[in-house]
């Protein structure tokens, strides 16, 4: 009986919401009171919003502030908080605070504007709130109960909702492609087409069903959706930054991710992989690898003297990693509270801190991952081989010793007749005779008495004997310089060769290599009796010398070429060390069995460093290490980590301390352990993460998302078009156990992913993107799909390997900082899916980058489309195309060469009118001038 | 915007656009229309600025690696009276350099350059750059420039994309971004470098960012084919090669009808585009149309060689073409007094290399009326320090707080000088500007507001200026 009575009220109460008398009311009673009392507080132009609540529109208090309650309970005065406030009969909550309590007569219209039902007009925009609080859609529990058990039941009643419906269904040709497209990034052979049109003729329902989950069960499945992955987790393979030199060894996580979709690993433990794979995983490297995702992002690796630029460079690399994290697991851009509480979001900066304390400890770089068996054999080899090498190193130390000893007495005997060499500047002088060529062979270095390679020399002059010499060396005066250098720069061929020693300048330096000798040529033949040579660049004597000079050496002249004779050399010099000294005795010094016991260790070291070096090394992988006890982790005032304010400790994000279990660790928390927590946290009872990966699932499938900023699911991102079908999805994964393929199976089965692509008039008017998907909405292929199908349409595409480490379709130049031009002859070796290109940061690679393939410098969850004259070239012109062309034009062996073509490239016949073109082209061109049209064509890159 | 400006716009767009695509896309235009607007897809279509602009390209001549405007500019009589004397204390306390410990020193460094004022405007400039100065009543002269950081590849991205940080897009990628281009068959924005190496930083300096890559720097290659793919395939002759792209269009367009994609139309025109690429791109680099008169101003030797000299004409070139951005990056200016690296020897060199050339582009730009909407910018991602640095010979180190850009042309107050440095030369004395002040006025001055300028990416919105205030620097406009 009560309970009729409430519902008749009800009914009463939404009547009177939209009476005009009762609107009336509100304007001229209730109005002008809230915005006199209330708005100071609780609106959006208040400078600080008290309590989460807004009183500037019905939704505002309909949704209630920090209580979580409607604050107005249209018809029952009693049960609404505001009133109480007002009235005071609420403890501590008394309102206007610190204010006299509101007149009587006002205290009375507002009983009587509840009780009347509450009507508010104020549904404008401008009432709304301007940032995202507590309760913002995307920070709340799942729904559980659904109106509709099926994907078309969400999709079917919002394109009702819009006077739509969808399209009739895809042809069987057009669903094969989509599918295996979507599926595994290829396109379909013509023979599976055939076979599937054909199934499809029998029996629609089942043919699709066994394609999806034949598709599925491809190993291609997970390269395919492996690569989306790899966007969202901002994979890259060079540092980026001044340097951005590739990195070698962090492909084992793109075949970890490859691998993980392909076995369909649950999500949850996928992430927790990615966050925590070296704790959870310890001696697994098949999980530990996942842990690579916390270094798979740029960072600095210039070293910089100043402590700012390290604490700034050290903030921003961490920095890296909480916004992969936050924007790939939570879609959530948690960045934005580093410098400040986040502007839209429910964030404090502390929180973002809080978080930094999670990460502190992981440092970027490579280390050993190996199973301990793999660690077991390794040692099992290794051990005997290195003892033994020690025992040798040993003994040939020993024998050494003893001979450097007597070596060594032996040379306190000597009396050098010549000071040592300067590297400023040393000269030999010998008699005047005529030559055309000079050889300097240099037999030991400052810092080696046994080799002169790796040591430098800026120039060398000869100069003649005329009472004006001349140095007759000198490039300038044609002569040349012939000698080994032991450094290149691939961009720069003159970079520390020989012809360096006669430019002139002591600048640049020649790098001494092996053998080495130095060869000088005149111009002609000159009467010379001097020559000079300099390591140092520059003659100030107070500079530190640049590298080692060249300190013993012979120096020979020819006039011919062919005879040679010895005109200087350094026996009679002092030695540069005594170690120089010693070793020039040591021939002296060895005894016959000394000798022979030395060869025998030499070559017994030889043997075992062999032996060391065919013992294959233990894997190394970028999986970045971690500190065991990280450093205190402060809130950086304003983001400026010289600023450090109070400290905190790893824990979760506050906002969702009521919709999933906190965490809190203490400050001495184990490296370890605070990123299993976090690791936990996200994956169990948080709903952000079945949200945002059922969106990305479906954006996959459809080209957008149901939220078209899948990282991003906060106020600045966009809201759901299908907010129920959102959790609903959600709620399918986690009843799948994580799992993608059959939530996969589930969408490729809907109405709304099997109907045909065809344009319609009025869905094009009503809905242009077709995001309440009355046609399945047609996109063109990626970067990688692009290549891909050329390369599998010209047959030439190498399925295997699949994994391991990647090609390169630039060349890699590094000189300090390094250098990436694109290749312009692909070449087999290259022929492989482009998944496996070793994805280098900043390098453009035109016919990747060309179409959208972004410079992951920052995640990239969302691919950007566009359509440029660049395009066009390269796919037109680069030798990879007309390479494809003549592969495909190869294939076409059959009678009907034309019909072949369309068939290998389009899977269908040629119209009359295009068979009539081709044959005229083929006729003046050939068929490769057909081939590479084809191939060029809008139908091979778009997808229905 | 008003009637006219919009009318302007329109037609020369269409002029720009349109025209010359052939008959082929007029029809698919009427094709279009029938049940679509206009195609959107083409990112590179000029766009409507947020207000009237002054200028419509800009050629940005990045001196890098740091020149010295104590040198060239910045006329300082107190250095050489104080030679070798400590600066005070004060100056320097708390500040940061680069190479701290080693080579830095605090002693004041003065120089045997004579600076004589130039003009009626009476600019300081010293007998290094005689052409520069000739030239001076058209500058526009920016004593306090200031930055915030000192290493060469942070501070050169900072001086492009307003973060020290990798990844952001550069100026002239926001530009085509905010402006579109206004040539069809040349890149929207165009690099083009001197010197023996590229510049530190590489091709982040002129990245797209988190916007579409078809923003990013094309840089125009000294030899070979001047942009990458750009003609036609060994082999294929130039009958072919239009008969394939016929057959293509052919194709596109029967796909078209069925499909009635506006994508489809988007790329039908980028082929055609394409095509007049690989005729206007060589025309573009090919100097032999230009008078010897035009080269000897320029001081182009050999009209055929890479020089910064060839490439301040390349861009004279390419803004009369309707190309938005053009950036020459000259290197080897980081003057640290090494051997290879001097204030004595190198310096000069360096100002020999640039001088002639940059008045060069000034005037040539001014007598074929291009100078009025186009801005020429000069200048390095930081400066050099007053104090001297003592390696085998002379040099100064890398200085952020004060040194000196020029603008010329494009709606900049011609024969200015703004700022004031104090007695060395070491920071402002008044009116300090800010690389993100400069970002702002050049934005200004192309008819975009530096604050609605921007991409959403990870929950910010990216701007050039970034979050810190700017402001448009309106004494230095006209």
């Amino acid at each position: 009986m009560r309970s009729l009575a409430a519902l008749l009220l009800s009914v009463v109460a939404a009547t009177a919401a939209d009476d005009p008398a009762g609107l009336a009311f509100f304007e001229q009673k209730i109005r002008p009171v809230l915005a006199e009392n209330c708005y100071e507080c609780h609106s959006a132009k208040a400078k600080k919003l008290k309590g989460g609540l807004y009183l500037d529109s019905k939704a505002g208090w309909e949704k209630g502030g920090d209580s979580g309650q409607a604050v107005i309970v249209p018809g029952k005065p009693d049960e609404s908080l505001l009133l109480r406030t007002v009235l005071h009969t609420e403890p501590d909550m008394e309102m206007p605070p610190k204010k006299p309590k509101l007149a009587d007569a006002i205290l009375a219209d507002l009983t009587a504007w509840i009780r009347m039902g509450a009507p508010d007009p104020r549904t404008q925009a401008t009432g709304e709130a301007k940032r995202a609080d507590k309760f913002w859609w995307s920070l709340q529990p799942l729904a559980k109960e659904f109106k509709h058990a099926t994907v078309d039941g969400f999709v079917g009643e919002k394109l009702a909702a819009n006077g739509l419906d969808f399209n009739p269904p895809a042809g069987p040709a057009a669903l094969i492609t989509r599918m295996t497209y979507d599926l595994t990034g290829l396109p379909p052979s013509p023979e599976a087409q055939d076979a599937f049109v054909a199934a499809h003729a029998k029996d629609p329902k089942a043919a699709t069903e066994a394609l999806v989950d034949r598709l599925l069960a491809s190993p291609r499945y997970g390269e395919q959706w492996g690569r989306r992955w790899l966007d969202v987790v901002r994979f890259g393979e060079s540092n980026g930054f001044e340097r951005n030199f590739v990195i070698d060894d962090l492909w084992p996580f793109r075949d970890y991710v490859i691998r993980s979709l392909n076995e369909d690993k649950p999500f949850d433990q996928f992430i927790r992989e990615h966050l925590a794979g070296d704790v959870l995983g310890k001696g697994r490297p098949e999980v530990e690898v996942g842990s690579a995702f916390l270094v798979a992002g740029p960072y600095d690796d210039v070293g910089n003297q100043d402590k700012v630029a390290q604490k700034n460079i050290r903030a921003a690399t961490i920095d890296d990693m909480i916004t992969a994290a936050g924007g790939a697991f939570l879609g959530l851009t948690i960045n934005c509270a580093r410098c400040h509480h986040h502007k839209f979001d429910p964030i404090p900066t502390e929180d973002y801190y809080r978080l930094r304390a999670a990460f502190e400890g992981t440092v970027h770089g490579r280390r050993t991952v190996v199973t301990p068996e793999e660690k077991r054999a390794y040692d099992t080899q290794m051990r005997p081989l290195a003892a033994a090498r020690a025992k040798a190193q040993a003994e040939q130390d020993r024998l050494k010793k003893e001979v450097d000893a007597k070596a060594l007495e032996l040379s306190k005997n000597l009396r050098p007749k010549r000071p040592k060499v300067d590297i400023y500047g040393t000269e030999e002088r010998f008699e005047a005779h005529p030559a055309r060529f000079v050889r300097m062979t240099m037999t030991a270095q400052s810092t080696s008495p046994f080799s002169a390679v790796g040591a430098k020399l800026s120039e060398v002059e000869v100069w003649s004997a005329e009472p004006t010499p001349r140095n007759v060396a000198l490039r300038s005066a044609g002569g040349r310089a012939e000698g080994v250098k032991n450094a290149t720069a691939r961009d720069f061929p003159e970079a520390y060769s020989a012809v360096l020693t006669i430019d002139g300048d002591t600048g640049a330096q020649w790098f001494i290599g092996s053998p080495s000798v130095l060869t000088l040529t005149f111009a002609r033949t000159e009467t010379i009796d001097r020559l000079v040579f300099r390591n140092a660049k520059g003659t100030v004597k107070d500079d530190p010398t640049r590298g080692a000079t060249p300190c013993e050496y012979f120096i020979e002249t020819s006039v011919d070429g062919v005879t040679w004779r010895r005109v200087a050399d350094s026996d009679d010099r002092q030695p540069f060390t005594p170690a120089h000294a010693s070793a020039r005795f040591r021939r002296e010094a060895t005894t016959p069995e000394t000798a022979k016991a030395l060869a025998a260790v030499t070559k017994e070291l030889a043997r075992l460093d062999a032996a060391i070096a065919a013992v294959p090394p233990l894997r190394q992988m970028w999986v970045g290490t971690h500190v065991a006890k990280p450093e205190p982790t402060f809130v950086h005032k304003g983001g400026d980590p010289m600023k450090p304010a109070q400290p905190v400790t790893a824990s979760s994000l506050g906002v969702l301390d009521q919709v999933t279990k906190p965490f809190a660790l203490p400050a001495d928390a184990p490296e370890g352990a605070r990123r299993t927590a976090l690791a936990d946290w996200i994956t169990r009872d948080n709903p952000l993460p079945p949200r945002v990966l059922a969106n990305r699932v479906w954006q996959g499938h459809f080209g957008t998302g149901i939220v078209d900023t899948p990282s991003d699911f906060g106020f600045l991102g966009s809201q759901p078009t299908h907010p129920e079908l959102l959790d609903f999805l959600a709620n399918r994964l986690l009843a799948h156990g994580w799992k993608l393929k059959p939530l996969h199976r589930e969408i490729m089965l809907s109405r709304a992913y099997l109907q045909s692509s065809a344009h319609r008039t009025d869905g094009a008017k009503a809905d242009k993107d077709a995001r309440l998907l009355w046609r399945f909405p047609p996109r063109r292929l990626q970067a990688e799909e692009i290549r891909d199908t050329l390369l599998t349409v010209a047959g030439k595409m190498r399925l295997e390997p699949a994994g391991g480490p990647g090609f390169r379709l630039y060349d890699y130049y590094v000189n300090n900082v390094s250098t990436y031009v694109p290749l312009a002859q692909h070449g087999p070796a290259t022929y492989r899916r482009a998944v496996y290109h070793q994805n280098a940061r900043a390098s453009v690679v035109d016919i990747l980058s060309d179409y959208d393939l972004p410079d992951i410098a920052f995640a990239a969850p969302k691919r950007a489309n566009t359509t440029s004259p660049l395009q066009s070239l390269t796919l037109f012109n680069h030798s990879f195309t007309l390479d494809m062309a003549e592969a495909l034009a190869a294939r076409l062996t059959g009678k009907d060469p034309i019909a072949d073509a369309y068939r290998l490239a389009f899977r269908r016949a040629p119209s009359a009118k295009e068979r009539a073109a081709a044959e005229q082209l083929i006729a003046k061109h050939g068929k490769t001038a057909l081939c590479r049209a084809l191939l060029n064509a809008n139908e091979l890159i778009f997808l229905e | 915007m008003t009637d006219l400006l919009r009318l302007r716009d329109r037609t020369r767009r269409h002029f720009f656009r349109d025209c010359g695509v052939g008959l082929g896309s007029l029809a698919l235009s009427s094709l279009l229309a029938q049940d679509k607007p206009a195609p959107s897809a083409d990112p590179l279509a000029p766009k409507t600025p947020h207000h009237k602009p002054k200028a419509k390209s800009i050629i940005y001549l990045f001196m890098a690696g740091g020149p010295s405007q104590l040198e060239f500019f910045d006329h300082k009589p107190k250095l050489n009276e104080l030679n070798g004397h400590p600066i005070p204390a004060s100056f320097i306390e708390g500040k940061r350099f680069a190479f701290m410990g080693s080579s830095h020193r605090v002693n004041l460094l003065g120089h045997d350059k004579k600076f004589k004022q130039h003009g009626a405007s009476g600019a300081w400039v010293s007998d290094m750059l005689p052409h520069t100065a000739s030239v001076a009543d058209e500058l526009c002269f920016v004593k306090t420039c200031k930055t915030d950081l000192f290493n060469h590849a942070p501070a050169k991205l900072f001086m492009n994309t307003g973060s020290g940080l990798f990844g952001r897009p550069s100026m002239g990628a926001w530009m085509t971004y905010g402006l579109g281009s206004e040539c069809a068959d040349l890149p929207g924005f165009v690099v083009l470098q001197s010197g023996p190496r590229g510049p530190r930083g590489g091709a982040s300096l002129w990245s797209s960012g988190m916007l579409p890559s078809t923003y990013q720097g094309v840089p125009l290659r000294a030899q070979g084919e001047p942009i990458l793919n750009l003609t036609n395939p060994q082999g294929v002759a130039a009958e072919e090669q239009r008969k394939v792209i016929d057959a293509v269009r052919e194709l596109n367009r029967g796909r078209l009808e069925k499909t009635g994609d506006d994508e489809i139309s988007a790329r039908l025109n980028a082929y055609e585009m394409a095509y007049r690429m690989q005729t206007s791109a060589p025309a573009v680099i090919d100097l032999r149309g230009e008078s010897k008169a035009t080269l000897d101003l320029y001081g182009i030797k050999d009209p055929a060689e890479a020089s910064f000299a060839r490439n301040c004409l390349l861009a004279r070139r390419l803004v009369e073409r309707g190309v938005r951005f053009v950036q020459l990056y000259d290197t080897n200016w980081d003057h640290h007094g090494g051997v290879t690296e001097n204030l004595q020897k190198h310096l000069p060199m360096k100002a020999k290399d640039i001088d002639q050339a940059c008045a060069a582009l000034v005037k040539d730009l001014k007598s074929r009326g291009l100078l009025d909407d186009t801005i020429v910018v000069w200048g390095g991602e930081f400066g050099r320090t007053p104090m001297g640095e003592v390696r085998e010979f002379t040099g100064r180190n890398h200085h952020i707080d004060a040194f000196t850009m020029w603008f010329a042309g494009g709606g900049f107050r011609p024969g200015m000088t703004y700022g004031e440095t104090d007695e060395f030369g070491f920071g402002a004395a008044k009116d300090p500007v800010h690389v993100r002040d400069i970002h702002a006025t050049l934005l200004h001055q192309m008819g975009l507001n530096h604050e609605r300028l921007s991409v959403r990416s990870q929950g910010l919105d990216v701007r050039l200026t970034g979050v810190n205030p700017a402001k448009v620097l309106k004494p230095l406009l006209a």
